[in-house]
């Protein structure tokens, strides 16, 4: 047992930092969300990085790196609030190397590598992210309804969660196709995203297993909950350095002791919250994370994010709810975040229900 | 980063829980039950001598000093069962003030406490807190006074846990009252039975007794000093980081909120369905999550040589505020029945609930309240200014 990162996965940390304070100004951030869509240069440039790559077996032409390692460069791009299809694509390659044929693997693994993004179209109502799925595949098309597919306009591959002869699975669709009907949908984090309608889609490909689709849920629900831990410190950080800054009274808001014990209140949850974002994501990749693990994660990071967030919106006072100012962009996705891929009272439900069965 | 609790340890927590089994006599379980009326007795520090001689608690010591070298992983493990199963571990003696007599005695003073320890011949109260010091500890004025090769105690201590029962006082006492406040202070060990200490019980709310002592013409060889003279404030700084550590034990929670979870399930399974009761629950097993992630966090630190400051202030906070909220929380769930104690026999989780409840506020306040703890997280942690 030791936590530390090690120095390879250090360089990457420093590497990554170094990337995005160079290129991800906060005018680029509010020109992206503008836009509504992800900017492809930048992704560009992450893929010659090799970053897309990291994650993805060496015989399907990637790296072979860990969820863990490849949650260092998520958590970067949180630090700057980058809305990027890089974790939604993280999410979908693992899925498709954990559990997807030889055939879908060897079709799929070398273009992600390369850079091709993926969405992962799961949910069917709001807040039922356990649910059977209700659209349909009859082998060689999809039907159904999808909502909040993150990307989803913008990648090239969807994994849609479906029912075919009555067992689960997940279908691999190409986005461009005419049964593939998107309509975009505004929300808290500014992330881009949309409702899809897919009518008779043609499929290229198809994971089975109800495995299949608990293996991508708990890959969605753990990174996102690494996600809301990244927003909830970088808001925090910031915070920290505000109130040091920020002088009333005749002195630093940060020496009043009322400041100081909601500081401190708020470093105690984020630093529970890191230790246990990142051991779920080590636990992933031995493979020893249960549905309980993973909702657990998810029930606290869900409650402790927002908390957190408005916190540190209280100590800025007026100017951290301008939006000319920066601290926003972490709040709203971070709170985002924490309703994405199961909100608390989903993930408390799985907790409980866990205990009790 | 590797989160994997390495294989010896989970075979020395084996060995621990064998330990408990097999040392879990008639008289021990008696004493126990009484622990709230007569605090622990001759059982308990039998038990706990015979844990000392078996080697267990001196697994993470250096070698040089009798110990296993086997580093933090293990000595928080067994002090984590042991706050589990609820039998006595001189966590202080082991944790807080042997480790700081290695870092600050003389080679001498090493060979002769160290070894006594380890065999179970010599253990140690705290002599810290006094009437007017609490949280301002460092506002002590029991008098150390140097008198040709001895040294004279005068003065109170309050609070002096375990001095009935142990053999020694790990004492800090003011030795230059003519210095600011934190400069004056020094460390001391020296036996319990030496002639001039009254030590008189004062029994608390929750279980078992603490005591104040009493000082008078105290005399002492000039070597029961530890460490520099006047420096004593810092060992006592380093002592209490180390305590933190030992109070925030997360195992007792974690054990209680799973015998809430059977209550549940086999008395009250109405309670399931109870969308309140749900909340608490997960409200309840989310907190040990997040207890065992900051314990584990700072057993870790201390294992990989670094000595954590916030994160021991962090695990404290979050473990004893837990303990007093889930417990709440669990006794309201029972209603009426929640507030039986022990002694009934069919009270719910055999009174724990009530124990936990009245024994909380030790929890927040002692190793320094959990207010306190926020300056330092703060202060020290993340910078702010003082």
């Amino acid at each position: 047992m030791d936590l530390r990162l090690s120095e390879l996965q250090e360089l990457l940390r420093a590497n990554a930092q170094e990337f995005f304070e160079r290129e991800v100004t906060f005018e680029r951030i509010r020109e992206i969300e503008a836009a509504d869509t992800p900017d492809t240069q930048l992704w560009e440039q992450m893929v010659q990085l090799g970053w897309t790559s990291l994650p993805i077996a060496e015989q399907y032409g990637g790296q072979g790196g860990t969820l863990l390692d490849t949650s260092i460069l998520v958590n970067e791009a949180c630090r700057v609030a980058l809305p990027s299809p890089f974790t939604s694509t993280l999410i979908g390659a693992a899925a498709v190397q954990a559990h997807g044929s030889e055939d879908v693997k060897n079709s799929l693994l070398p273009r992600l590598a390369d850079g091709v993004a993926i969405s992962s179209a799961v949910l069917e109502s709001d807040d039922a992210i356990y649910g059977d799925p209700q659209t349909t595949s009859d082998g060689s098309t999809v039907s159904g309804e999808k909502r909040f597919v993150e990307f989803g306009a913008t990648s090239d591959v969807h994994l849609v969660t479906a029912t075919r002869n009555g067992s689960q699975g997940i279908a691999v669709v190409s986005r461009d196709q005419a049964g593939v009907e998107l309509s975009p949908v505004q929300t808290i984090g500014a992330i881009p995203q949309v409702h899809v309608r897919y009518d008779g889609a043609a499929v290229e490909g198809w994971i089975e297993g109800a495995e299949a689709v608990d293996g991508l849920r708990d890959l969605g629900t753990a990174l996102t909950a690494f996600e809301a831990y990244a927003y909830a410190q970088k808001a925090l950080d910031l915070t920290v350095e505000y109130v040091q800054l920020r002088v009333q009274f005749g002195q630093p808001l940060g020496a009043f002791q009322a400041v100081q014990m909601r500081c401190a209140d708020m470093a105690t949850i984020v630093e529970g919250s890191r230790f246990l974002a990142n051991e779920l994501l080590w636990k992933l990749d031995q493979g020893e994370a249960t549905r309980r693990d993973v909702a657990m994660v998810k029930a606290i990071t869900s409650k402790m994010a927002p908390q957190v967030l408005q916190d540190c919106h209280m100590l800025h006072g007026g100017i951290g709810y301008m939006q000319e100012y920066d601290l926003h962009f972490f709040t709203r996705r971070g709170k985002e975040a924490s309703l994405r891929w199961g909100s608390a009272r989903e993930a408390m439900n799985v907790v409980v229900d866990t205990a009790f069965a | 980063m590797d989160y994997e609790m390495p294989a010896e340890v989970l075979e020395f927590r084996k060995q621990v829980q064998d330990f408990i089994t097999s040392h879990r006599t008639p008289e021990l379980e008696a004493e126990l039950a009484e622990h709230h009326i007569h605090g622990y007795g001759p059982a308990s520090q039998a038990f706990m001598q015979a844990m000392a001689r078996e080697g267990l608690a001196a697994v993470s010591w250096p070698e040089e000093y009798g110990g296993q070298g086997k580093g933090a992983l293990f000595l928080w493990t067994l002090a984590e069962e042991c706050a589990r199963e609820g039998v006595p571990f001189d966590n202080l003696t082991f944790i807080s003030v042997g480790p700081m007599i290695m870092r600050n005695g003389t080679e001498e003073q090493k060979q002769e406490i160290l070894p006594k320890v380890l065999r179970g011949e010599m253990n140690f109260a705290l002599g810290y807190t006094e009437p007017n010091a609490g949280t301002d500890l460092a506002s002590m004025q029991t008098r150390a006074t140097r008198d040709g090769d001895e040294w004279v105690i005068n003065g109170q201590k309050i609070y002096t846990s375990s001095a009935h029962l142990a053999t020694h006082v790990w004492l800090a006492a003011r030795t230059e009252p003519e210095a600011p406040k934190h400069r004056g202070i020094s460390t001391f060990v020296l036996p319990l039975n030496t002639p001039g200490i009254t030590v008189r019980p004062l029994w608390v709310m929750g279980e078992g007794r603490t005591n104040e002592t009493f000082w008078e013409d105290v005399r002492i060889p000039a070597d029961s000093l530890i460490g520099e003279e006047n420096r004593g404030w810092y060992i006592v700084s380093g002592a209490l980081d180390l305590e933190r550590v030992a109070i925030g034990t997360y195992r007792p929670l974690e054990k209680t909120v799973s015998d809430m979870v059977e209550h549940i399930k086999a008395e009250r399974p109405e309670l399931a369905d109870d969308a309140f009761a749900r909340n608490a629950v997960a409200d309840a097993l989310m907190r040990v999550e997040v207890a065992r992630a900051l314990a584990t966090n700072n057993a870790a630190m201390v294992h990989s040589g670094l000595i954590p400051t916030m994160e021991a202030s962090m695990g404290k906070i979050w473990t004893t505020d837990s303990r007093e909220r889930v417990n709440d929380a669990f006794m309201d769930l029972l209603g009426r029945s929640g507030g039986m104690q022990a002694e009934n026999g069919d009270a719910p989780l055999d009174g724990a609930l009530d124990a936990a409840w009245r024994g909380a506020p030790v929890g927040r306040f002692g190793g320094g309240t959990n207010d306190i703890q926020r300056r330092i997280i703060a202060n020290r942690g993340l910078g702010l200014p003082r």
